[in-house]
C-alpha cells in the first residue's frame, strides 16, 4: 500500500518535509532499538516513542517507510533535520500504539 | 576498497554516520539487499557500542575482490571484563543516558553475531577488537 493512502483518515500530523511516495508493507511497534533492528522488516511503518535523532538513524538503516510517534510525542529538532536530509517521513499521532495498530489492521496492513 | 572512520565516545548525535556511509557505498556497488541488511544492522550495533561503551576508536571497512565485506572495530579501552556475559542476550552495562536513547537492550553483540558470517572478538583493558565478515 502506498504511504499516502495508508495515512488517510488517521489524523496524523505530518512533521517534516519528505516524500510520501513510498510503499508500506508492514507495521512494527517497539522502542528498544536493538529489538527493532532484530525484528523489523523493510518498508515498515514504525510506531514508537523514541523521538531522538538515533531513531532516525535506525529507520534509515532498516529502510522504513516512515516513523509514527505515538501518544502525541513530538520528535526532537535534530531528529526532524536529519529526517529531512534522509527523506524519511515523520508523523505524530495522538493515538497510543495499540489503538493505532487496530486502525492500521482495519486498513488491511 | 578500504575506508576508515573515527568514532568518538558519547557522540550520540553523529552515531550511525559511518554505518550509513558504508551502507550507501555497498548499495551503490549493488550488494545483495539481504546481505546489505545484515551488514547495516551489525555495523550500526557495533558503531553504537563504540559510542556508548568505549573511549573512542575506529571502524575499518573493506570489500575484497570476491565480494566479501570485512568490518573491524578497534577501540582504546576500557575493554569488556567478561565477554561471555556480554554476549548473553539481555545483559547490559549501558548507562542511564544510553538507555534513555533506546539503547542498552543487551542484544547488540548477539544481533551482530546473528548477522555476520564470521564473528571474532578479543578484549583487554587496552581495548576491544571485533572483526566480522559478510558473504
Amino acid at each position: 500500500m502506498k504511504l499516502e493512502i495508508c495515512i488517510q483518515e488517521l489524523e496524523f500530523t505530518f512533521v517534516n518535509e519528505a516524500s510520501l511516495d513510498k510503499n508500506v508493507e508492514n507495521v512494527y511497534i517497539g522502542d528498544l532499538l536493538s529489538m527493532v533492528m532484530r525484528k523489523a522488516n523493510e518498508d515498515s511503518l514504525w510506531l514508537t516513542v523514541q523521538t531522538h535523532v538515533n531513531a532516525i538513524a535506525v529507520a534509515e538503516m532498516l529502510d522504513f517507510a516512515a516513523i509514527v510517534f505515538v501518544e502525541g510525542l513530538w520528535p526532537d529538532e535534530d531528529a526532524i533535520t536529519k529526517a529531512n536530509d534522509l527523506n524519511i517521513p515523520l508523523f505524530v499521532s495522538q493515538d497510543d500504539a495499540y489503538i493505532l495498530a487496530k486502525k492500521l489492521a482495519q486498513k488491511g496492513i | 576498497m578500504k575506508k576508515v572512520y573515527q568514532i568518538e565516545k558519547d557522540n550520540y548525535e553523529d552515531a550511525g554516520q559511518a554505518s550509513r556511509d558504508i551502507k550507501m557505498t555497498l548499495k551503490t556497488l549493488g550488494l545483495d539487499p539481504k546481505v546489505l541488511k545484515r551488514v547495516s544492522i551489525a555495523c550500526y550495533e557495533a558503531e553504537i557500542n563504540l559510542v556508548i561503551h568505549s573511549n573512542g576508536g575506529t571502524i575499518t571497512f573493506d570489500l575484497d575482490d570476491e565480494g566479501t565485506v570485512h568490518l573491524s572495530f578497534d577501540d582504546v579501552g576500557p575493554g569488556i571484563p567478561d565477554i561471555t556475559l556480554a554476549m548473553t542476550p539481555g545483559y547490559s552495562t549501558a548507562s542511564k543516558k544510553a538507555r534513555e536513547f533506546g539503547f542498552g537492550a543487551g542484544m547488540g553483540l548477539d544481533n551482530m553475531k546473528n548477522c555476520a558470517t564470521t564473528f571474532t572478538i578479543q578484549s583487554s583493558c587496552e581495548g576491544t577488537h571485533l572483526q566480522m565478515t559478510f558473504v
